[in-house]
């Protein structure tokens, strides 16, 4: 078969996959796995077509097998290639790898859990090859390649609306899944019974009310192979209080991580972290918490080791214990459809997915250089767990690195006719840490979306999530919202303004709701001068000093010349004061500050 | 048949799989909207029920013969608490994209039609199934704030004369019960304190059964209710449970009947011998997402299945009563699913077969027929497969 097709695989599912996660270790392992069975459907097409990589893989392009296989390159859920086969062989062929390359995953993962303990392997097995979606389309590519990619993606658009699916093989009376109800347990209900939390813990990786199918057993034990180990969101939430650890602690740390040793902490409690900390080690940010003990001890046990903790906060921080909210951050490339239709030819599609791997491979760094971890980045895609004290920079850094790299791709606006360049909007969601992951993902993807809708894009969103409930969310575009925020933080550090002030504000929007928005109405300048008063007679520094002149004409110009209605200033406020809420980063300004913390094990 | 309005009292939880316990983060998350199961359990308690409202073991096996029809979502009249209009689940051949220039009050409404594929192009679909897309595609953004349900109006309009249009969100219907959270701290009996061993805060969500109509006063608020339709005549109103956590809701009969079929539809179905189905709850089949019971001969019609819209399954398991633990976990066809169909027999066989399939359950089994699985209404479908013209 001489003709040449341009064929698109869309390997799934993936939201729903990767979202049910209770941990932040489900969400990295998933977001991986994802990641590897895109990459093994990326090798089987280049492989079937005599191993020319340049000329079959379009969407994501590596330069080699070898950068393809490497562990720091994430492939996207999508694969856009060439071939010169019938495209049906080339299907099946892809569909044969992708279940080998789970079966392998997962055979590995289940072997772990099989040494320590019994579970019910066959269907488990069941359950995890039913996971896979995938789904291909194939058209001819003649002299018009813009015109065939815009056939095949209104041919996958199609295929997606008829997602054929088998029937549950392995449905039964056992007990269904924790992390997303869908699924039968396959650990036996006995352990429950015979097993104390520890050896749960131990052997399958739960705590004592959690139950898991195949699927979820895969997540928490499957190995992505070298530096297999990630930050738990407390450990990211405690960054900050780590950060201020030095010498003066070594003794403390070592009678308090000694004190837990006596006490009989498993395997899974110390030494887990990734990166080392100089004092900390490779303890994990968890230690930290009175209430994640319970995850290691029982009883009386938990009562000493809770007691260790606090002569331990006392020693090191005047009884001060970490922050419980940290930052997950979700980017995504805009305007990115229309720059991919403009590409005319196959090697200018190839030359943006080139930059958009060449952005994705830039993450990593920015990310640990911020004291971050990152979960995914492919391509334009970029998922990441950040302390709250350098989110908002990061986030920043990424955006600008993401500019830079794609500087060379355009749009002509329809409207102006000038050149759109790619920019990235960026979602922030502040969440608790014992917040289900699950949730905070919903979150960060609702900020996202709500940068995305700032007009113009380029814009950066940050939610805020209180344990209590109330969730609100603050956006706009880059380079002025990011840079307001950012005062806002200062001020809110240095006490120039009161600490309760954005809840004053609040109230004041609600009295008065429905006064009207924008600078030139009659109500919002009255609303102004109402501002102004509070302000005014409100002060800073815990009471003893008066709000500078300066801040409150800047923050009344905010409100009359930048128009911005009182409650969205509120609200603002409000999340700055909870971003300020830990000290500012020691090292985040140093772009070397990662080399000295230690390698991954 | 009797329609039975059920008005909630409390926010509602239909749990999906997940076992619920008081361990830190945990939340007892609910289901948009309740599965038939769940409705049809609750309306056979309340008819096995003695006078003094205690279940009887012996009803069980006469009480799971009762046919339920339903859940399906309805707007309350604010003075008598009766239905004042119908919602169904928004149709899969229905897409809503973005307008140009943007407008978030409205959207453009594109139909999606079984297609005729240039022969050069090659899908994994299913063997003997066209592909379901636009003819002309679009590839503006689908909007946000789609309405999850639409008002029966719109919805009966788009069985008999579905065209591209732009469209009024307000006017097409709404995403029906509202989330609330609630946080609950686990208090340990013997202190009286926070459970701090366990993490003290865990939390529930429930659906809180009323839409706000966009002012900012409360009491404005549309009151929603779940209706189902039953031929039992002997079903007590007033309170019961209702889904998780014992939520209490009302039961009271209505006036209202479920929607007729419209006689333009019926004779367009008669006339054409193609039509679509659109399934109002989810609907559960033999091997997966394709029906068997639908497709065998029924009063002289046979069926053939040309091409189905058709989203991710749904997964339900829910509690056994009767055997006092976790029924297995079945991968439903989600509702919304538009199946297309050509139909072979005489015009009175079509007439007899739209008149059985109208609003009944499709399912493949006789239980989850029973239970109101796979509720059906019929629309227009001329049978001809549409050129890609791309």
């Amino acid at each position: 078969m001489d003709e040449v097709h341009l064929v698109v695989f869309h390997v799934g599912p993936v939201q729903e996959f990767i979202a049910s996660a209770r941990r932040s270790r489900d969400l990295w392992f998933g977001s991986w796995l994802l990641s590897e069975l895109s990459k093994a459907a990326a090798e089987a097409i280049v492989e079937r077509s005599g191993g020319d990589i340049e000329w079959s893989l379009i969407f994501p392009a590596p330069q080699s097998l070898s950068e393809l296989r490497l562990d720091n390159f994430n492939a996207a859920n999508r694969i856009v290639a060439r071939t010169r086969e019938d495209p049906a062989k080339l299907g099946e062929a892809v569909r044969i790898r992708v279940l080998e390359r789970l079966r392998e995953i997962s055979d590995e993962a289940f072997d772990r859990v099989g040494k320590a303990a019994e579970f019910d392997r066959a269907t488990a097995q069941l359950q995890v090859d039913d996971l896979l979606e995938l789904f291909w389309v194939s058209c001819p590519i003649r002299d018009d390649y813009a015109g065939a990619r815009t056939q095949a993606e209104a041919l996958m658009a199609a295929r997606k609306a008829t997602r054929d699916f088998a029937p549950s093989k392995w449905g039964s009376s056992e007990e269904k899944s924790s992390l997303d109800g869908l699924r039968e347990s396959v650990i036996p209900r006995d352990a429950y019974r015979t097993m104390s939390g520890e050896e749960l813990r131990q052997s399958y990786g739960v705590r004592r009310g959690e139950r898991l199918c195949g699927v979820g057993l895969l997540k928490r034990h499957g190995r992505r192979g070298q530096g297999d180990r990630f930050f738990s969101t407390s450990h990211v939430a405690a960054m900050p209080m780590l950060e201020r650890l030095n010498e003066r602690h070594r003794g403390a740390v070592e009678e308090y991580v000694g004190r837990l040793r006596q006490l009989g902490i498993g395997s899974d409690g110390l030494d887990t972290a990734p990166v080392k900390d100089p004092v900390f080690g490779y303890n994990d940010g968890h230690l930290l918490y009175l209430e994640r003990l319970a995850e290691f001890f029982d009883g009386d046990k938990l009562r000493q080791a809770q007691e260790a903790l606090g002569r331990f906060l006392d020693r090191a921080f005047g009884g001060a214990g970490p922050g419980p909210y940290y930052a997950l951050l979700h980017a995504d490339g805009d305007h990115m459809g229309q720059i991919i239709a403009e590409q005319r030819t196959i090697e200018q599609h190839r030359a943006l997915s080139r930059a958009a791997s060449l952005f994705a491979r830039r993450v990593e760094p920015i990310v640990s250089r911020f004291r971050g971890s990152l979960i995914y980045a492919g391509g334009d895609d970029v998922l990441a767990l950040l302390p709250l004290h350098s989110a908002l920079e990061c986030a920043r850094t990424l955006a600008d690195a993401f500019r830079e790299q794609m500087a060379g791709f355009a749009i002509a606006d329809t409207k102006s006719g000038k050149a759109v360049h790619p920019t990235l909007s960026v979602g922030l969601a502040v969440v608790h840490h014992l917040e289900p992951l699950s949730e905070a993902l919903e979150l960060v993807r609702e900020a996202e979306s709500y940068a995305k809708s700032v007009k113009g894009k380029n814009a950066l969103a940050v939610t805020l999530s209180k344990r209590a409930g109330s969730e609100r969310t603050v956006g706009g575009t880059w380079g002025s919202f990011d840079r307001r925020l950012e005062w806002f933080i200062e001020l809110h550090r240095n006490e120039e303004i009161p600490a309760e002030l954005g809840y004053e504000l609040r109230s004041l929007a609600m009295e008065l709701e429905g006064a009207g928005e924008g600078p030139d109405n009659l109500l919002q300048r009255v609303l102004s001068s109402e501002v102004k008063r509070i302000l005014s007679r409100k002060r800073a520094e815990r009471g003893s000093r008066e709000v500078s002149e300066d801040v409150i004409r800047r923050l009344v110009d905010i409100l009359t010349q930048d128009g911005l209605p009182v409650d969205h200033l509120a609200d603002e406020l409000i999340i700055a004061r909870e971003l300020a809420s830990t000290p500012k980063p020691a090292a985040a300004s140093s772009p070397d500050a990662s080399s000295g913390e230690g390698e991954k094990k | 048949m009797t329609v039975w309005v059920i008005e909630a009292r409390d926010p509602l939880i239909f749990r999906d799989g997940r076992p619920f316990d008081a361990v830190p983060g945990t939340r007892a998350v609910s289901l948009p909207f309740p599965f038939p199961s769940t409705t049809a359990g609750a309306l056979r308690t309340r008819a096995g029920q003695d006078g003094e409202g205690r279940f009887q073991k012996d009803a069980i096996s006469w009480v799971k013969q009762i046919a339920v029809h339903g859940p399906l979502l309805v707007e309350l009249d604010k003075n008598t608490g009766d239905i004042a209009r119908w919602l169904v689940h928004s149709p899969s051949d229905a897409l809503l994209l973005e307008p140009e220039p943007p407008d978030g009050a409205r959207a453009a409404l594109k139909r999606l039609v079984p297609l005729e594929a240039p022969p050069d192009v090659h899908t994994d679909l299913p063997e003997g199934l066209s592909l379901v897309g636009m003819p002309k595609p679009d590839f503006r953004k689908p909007i946000k704030k789609a309405p999850r349900y639409w008002y029966w109006e719109a919805f009966e309009e788009w069985l008999v004369n579905p065209e591209d249009q732009s469209v009024d969100l307000e006017g097409i219907g709404h995403d029906g019960p509202t989330r609330e959270a609630r946080v609950h701290v686990g208090i340990d009996p013997e202190t009286g304190a926070a459970d701090v061993e366990k993490g003290a805060l865990f939390q529930t969500r429930g659906l809180e059964f009323t839409r706000p109509r966009g002012g900012s006063n409360p009491g404005d608020a549309h009151r929603l209710a779940l209706a189902v339709a039953t031929e039992t005549l002997n079903l007590p109103d007033g309170l019961g449970f209702l889904g998780g956590e014992r939520r209490l809701a009302v039961w009271r009969k209505s006036d209202s009947s479920l929607p007729a079929c419209p006689d333009r539809l019926k004779s367009h179905i008669r006339r054409n011998r193609h039509c679509r189905v659109v399934l109002l709850t989810d609907a559960h089949f033999e091997t997966g997402w394709r029906p068997t019971w639908l497709l065998n001969q029924i009063d002289g019609v046979t069926p053939g299945l040309k091409a189905i819209a058709i989203g991710r399954p749904h997964v339900v398991s829910g509690w056994d009563m009767a055997e006092r633990g976790p029924k297995p976990a079945r991968r439903l066809a989600p509702a919304g699913t538009v199946l297309f169909l050509e139909l072979s027999g005489d015009d009175d066989a079509i007439d007899r077969w739209v008149d059985r399939i109208w609003l009944s359950p499709v399912s493949d089994g006789e239980q989850d027929r029973l239970d109101g699985f796979g509720l059906a209404a019929l629309g227009v479908w001329y049978g001809t497969l549409q050129r890609m013209e791309v």
